[in-house]
């Protein structure tokens, strides 16, 4: 049995200790210097934490918080650019994808997609598509008039886009933080 | 009608020092329930008197929780813009200040968690150019910063929810009852650990050594 206790915890108990309990921890801080150091030591310590007071941020803190949460609340509005990005994407893909069927239909070759004639290039799609349904038919009409070579330079164009897009968003973000 | 009980009530109880403005000024704390109910919508402004009013607690608990200036500033920051954004969850019954400093204790120990508990910095150890010191005299000066430095030493010592609860509990004068609803742990809990940090505080306090003894027992 340790003899310093429970007279070590009644040195750290903050609520009033019962009057025989106080007289018998009086009566142990009398005899026992090891537990008399440690009730000094904690006055002391609790002494220091209420010496050290509270500290104040540097000036213009409310200001600097105003500036920190006006360029957070911009950021939301830079949301366009991912949506432009995200939509500009998508059409890429999509555009790829069509060509994708019409190539693998009539057999892939870069020189055949540049030279390959209005007809050719519809005909892969006509096969592909229900032609008896009315949006059938319109995406026929439409897929005629669109060349492969226009497929590419429309994916080529749609992905600068994105790309151009994605630095702008890079370039604002990183000039956004070193306000 | 702005219901001045349920600030009033947050006035009594709020945030220890700083709290006792907003004790006697019944006016304060109702415009303070308007900024408040502002912000909510949005308004920046309204909330940038929210952050000038509890600055200093909010700063003063980062400060100590993580020891230096720097991060102290980042974390009051950060613990503000939590408090924006999450001002949809706050309950107007309860003490603004008691919520704000829980926002930042709970940040501070994430930020703790992350990285390696930090001890003193160097820039803690240079002389600051913030804070004008009522007290000139250079000899003061030196003896208050060795005593900020003891203190810092003290809390390093100390587990980070631990450090959390003395700083809430001597700085703030926050009831056990704030503190455990503050960090999410029971009253029982909040006793033991602020008991047992007490013990490692005096243990670790410079002038004296003391032979260890397990603290504990009925408190668990
Ligand atoms: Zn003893």
């Amino acid at each position: 049995m340790n003899k310093h206790l429970p007279y070590r915890d009644w040195i750290f108990e903050e609520e009033t200790l019962p009057a025989d309990s106080a007289q018998a921890l009086r009566r142990h801080l009398q005899g026992c210097p090891d537990c008399r150091a440690a009730a000094e030591a904690w006055k002391a310590a609790r002494q220091s934490l209420a010496n050290a007071g509270e500290k104040s941020p540097r000036t213009g803190f409310t200001a600097r918080w105003k500036a920190l949460a006006a360029e957070r609340i911009r950021v939301p509005s830079r949301r366009p650019a991912w949506a432009m990005l995200a939509v500009s994407s998508a059409g890429s893909l999509v555009m790829a994808l069509a060509l994708a069927v019409q190539t693998s239909t009539q057999g892939f070759s870069l020189a055949g997609v540049f030279t390959r004639d209005l007809s050719a290039a519809a005909g892969a799609l006509e096969d592909w598509m229900d032609t008896t349904s009315s949006l059938g038919a319109f995406l026929t009409i439409v897929s005629r008039s669109i060349p492969p070579a226009c497929y590419l330079f429309a994916i080529f164009f749609v992905s600068l886009i994105g790309i151009l897009w994605l630095l702008l968003f890079v370039r604002s973000t990183a000039q956004g933080k070193q306000q | 009608m702005v219901s001045v009980s349920a600030l009033g009530q947050a006035g009594k109880t709020a945030v220890g020092r700083t709290g006792a403005a907003f004790k006697e000024n019944p006016v304060v704390v109702e415009i303070q329930k308007e900024w408040l109910l502002a912000a909510r919508e949005g308004d920046v402004d309204a909330f940038g008197r929210v952050v000038d009013a509890f600055q200093k607690p909010v700063f003063n608990l980062c400060y100590r929780m993580l020891g230096n200036p720097e991060d102290a500033e980042d974390a009051a920051q950060e613990s503000f813009w939590r408090a924006y954004q999450g001002l949809s969850k706050y309950d107007f019954q309860r003490p603004f200040g008691t919520w704000m400093l829980s926002i930042a204790a709970h940040y501070c120990i994430d930020r703790l968690r992350r990285k390696r508990p930090i001890l003193l910095s160097l820039e803690s150890l240079l002389p600051e150019d913030d804070a004008p010191d009522e007290t000139p005299n250079p000899e003061d000066q030196t003896h208050r910063k060795q005593e900020q430095e003891a203190v810092q030493q003290l809390l390093s010592a100390l587990g980070r929810e631990e450090r959390a609860m003395i700083v809430m509990r001597y700085w703030h004068d926050m009831s056990y009852e704030e503190i455990a609803r503050s960090l999410k742990v029971s009253v029982g809990a909040v006793k033991s650990r602020l008991h047992r940090a007490r013990h490692t505080l005096a243990e670790r306090w410079p002038v004296h050594s003391l032979s260890p003894v397990s603290p504990g027992g009925g408190h668990e």
